[in-house]
């Protein structure tokens, strides 16, 4: 026994020294990180960042940058920036930003964001007079790509359908305008859920949400935002529409792309990670968990206990009986919650299956998608 | 009788518990300065901000010592009292085994209860000291008229019902952890006859990190069902659904209070091997 409990007592003390350690290592990286501003070597490997005097240009380690419009733009990449003793604490990588002296008289702060790619950037700069100037600049060989993608004549068109991140369809954009119907904003949005639709340049560096892919039995359509001068925000969360507005939708006709479309939805609710977001599953899971927690465990305790107070005697009589009529006092209040919540549940899938086709499958796709370049 | 026992164990507990208890308030106070001086808009030197920040961790970190110790006062009477030498003693006064336990129990809940006052009364030092400048008048009002008066403008009458509900819970949740612990060192003194703390911990480990388990696949698979179950309910009907889930968690763990109690007073009237 002596020697079971060393052993235990010895994995508890090696597992609480490995965390201890991993826990004031992770101290002192972050220490390091905020800290160690003037230590030279640890800049060497963080990209430099310089302006022109009048923030017109950005410079990458030398790379120019141009200022652009940003509108619309998506993912975004925060930057640690350190300017002289200013921070800022909640980003996660870093750069540099070498100032000149006038500049460094005039500026209190800078916050940097930038995309994956590294290749686009949001810069806002806040003045020690209190003002602020929040200015995009793109790395000048990818200028061309961006006014394509801007412009709506992107290189491809992705369908997102989220999770994993191969359930993704490239196509060109002509496949994605089929015959053209039209659809009421209540119609649309009572009805279907959405998968995201961005344009983006060759190597998918820059994109820009352009519309939306919905299923509505075997037939895929696609609304375009542009076409129907919508914003993401707006169609997303909630919008100044009236119900009764008609958004054009387009019937995808292009044979290989609703292939592609119809595998990537099966792969997406085929993977593991689906019954995360896969409502029937996740609730079959919860409501057999519930009923084994609340209904089956408390019976069988109870029938337990009832055996024991009928068998015990004294203390143990009133204490066995006790812990069974608590027992069945869950049993019954959980019945009477089930029988509440149950028809109101079932009667809510009904109407769904009814209101939106035999293929209907409930599943959330809305996700809080970064919005950070909107309305710039 | 066992008022008496109430009193000598309460007492047992509270002899050294006091102090912890000012010293936590002296803290307190100690931490409101270092509040005022973190939300002072005035440029004060930085050694001053130093010590600000030394003083608000000891302030932290003695205020987690204090329900650390409070814990440890009351597990280790509990222990003392019953699985020592002292035990022998304990367990030939002329008294129900059934009340000896409940002593305890009732000991240990007064201290857990007069510590979280304590506690809260130290975090309303702390602001009241730090933040004194910035509190409106009004504040307190608004604070109570945005949260509380909400509730019972939306849910009126079951306001009550679910106040009454909450500290129910309250209350048996921190009757159940307190059974929990009593249980795993009661099974360690039955089967351990040396190291009987260090097995203790360990029964309190695998025992902990069972029932923690349970509870995270619970909130793992049934937290988003849940809530859209919970969505649905009509809006008439959602206060009594609300009120019905937490009486069924009430009985819930009165049913498992009362099967630890049974464990725990089994273990100790028949189990217990005291030579």
């Amino acid at each position: 026994m002596k020697k079971i409990l060393s052993i235990i007592f010895a994995i508890v003390l090696i597992f609480s020294c490995f965390a201890i350690t991993a826990f004031a290592t992770d101290i002192a990286i972050e220490e390091n990180d905020n800290y160690d501003y003037f230590d030279t070597a640890y800049y060497e490997s963080q990209p430099v960042i310089t302006f022109s005097e009048d923030y017109k240009k950005m410079y990458v380690d030398d790379v120019p940058f141009s200022r652009f419009d940003a509108t619309m733009l998506s993912t975004s990449f925060d930057y640690e920036v350190r300017v002289e003793n200013e921070r800022n604490s909640s980003f996660v990588n870093s750069a540099y930003v070498d100032l000149t002296d006038a500049q460094k008289e005039d500026l209190a702060e800078i916050y940097i964001e930038t995309n994956l790619a590294q290749n686009m950037y949001r810069v806002e700069l806040l003045f020690t007079d209190g003002s602020s100037l929040i200015v995009h600049f793109i790395d000048e060989e990818i200028l061309d790509d961006y006014n394509k993608v801007v412009s709506g004549d992107a290189d491809h068109y992705i369908v997102d359908f989220l999770y994993p991140e191969a359930n993704m369809v490239v196509t060109e954009k002509s496949a994605l305008f089929g015959t053209t119907t039209t659809y009421t904003v209540e119609d649309l949005t009572y009805t279907y859920d959405f998968y995201y639709v961005e344009a983006t340049n060759k190597d998918m560096s820059i994109s820009l949400d352009a519309g939306v892919v919905f299923v509505d039995g075997d037939s895929f359509y696609y609304i375009d935002y542009k076409e129907n001068n919508l914003e993401h925000a707006d169609f997303f969360y909630g919008n100044s529409y009236a119900d009764d507005k008609e958004i054009v939708v387009h019937k995808i006709t292009d044979e290989a792309l609703v292939l592609d479309l119809q595998s990537a939805l099966e792969a997406y609710y085929d993977d593991d990670y689906g019954i995360f977001y896969d409502d029937d599953t996740s609730e079959a899971i919860s409501a057999i968990f519930i009923i084994i927690l609340f209904a089956v465990l408390p019976t069988v305790l109870f029938v337990i206990f009832l055996i024991k107070a009928i068998r015990g005697k004294g203390i143990y009589k009133k204490l066995y009986g006790t812990v069974a009529a608590l027992c069945m006092a869950v049993v019954i209040v959980f019945s009477i919650l089930v029988s509440i919540i149950y028809p109101v549940a079932s009667q809510k899938t009904e109407d769904e299956i009814i209101g939106s086709g035999d293929d209907y499958v409930i599943i959330d796709t809305e996700y809080e998608d970064d919005i950070d370049w909107y309305g710039i | 009788m066992l008022k008496k026992l109430i009193k000598y164990d309460f007492r047992a507990v509270i002899k050294y518990w006091w102090i912890a208890a000012l010293s936590s308030v002296v803290l307190s106070i100690a931490g409101g300065w270092c509040i005022s001086v973190f939300a002072s808009e005035k440029e004060l030197p930085e050694v001053l901000y130093l010590v600000a920040t030394l003083v608000a961790i000891v302030a932290v970190l003695g205020l987690c010592a204090f329900s650390v110790l409070t814990i440890v006062f009351v597990y280790s009477r509990f222990y003392k009292n019953f699985f020592t030498d002292e035990g022998y003693l304990t367990f030939t006064l002329p008294v129900k085994r059934s009340q000896l336990l409940n002593s305890k129990l009732i000991a240990s809940m007064m201290a857990s209860g007069l510590t979280s006052l304590v506690i809260i009364l130290d975090v309303a030092i702390a602001i009241f000291i730090g933040l004194n400048k910035y509190i409106e008048k009004d504040f307190f009002k608004e604070i109570w008229d945005e949260l509380v008066g909400e509730v019972i403008r939306e849910t009126g009458f079951y306001a009550v019902i679910y106040l009454v509900e909450i500290l129910l819970l309250v209350i048996l949740f921190t009757l159940f952890s307190t059974l929990f612990v009593f249980c795993c060192i009661t099974i360690a003194s039955i089967i351990a006859k040396k190291a009987k703390i260090i097995t203790a911990i360990g029964v309190y480990y695998v025992a902990n990190s069972v029932f923690t388990f349970v509870l995270q696949m619970f909130w793992l698979f049934c937290f988003d069902s849940i809530g859209n179950w919970l969505y649905d309910i009509p809006k008439n009907l959602t206060c009594p659904v609300y009120a019905l889930i937490m009486l069924t968690g009430i009985l819930f763990f009165g049913m498992c209070c009362g099967i630890l109690y049974s464990l725990q007073y089994w273990m100790l009237d028949r189990k217990l091997n005291l030579s």
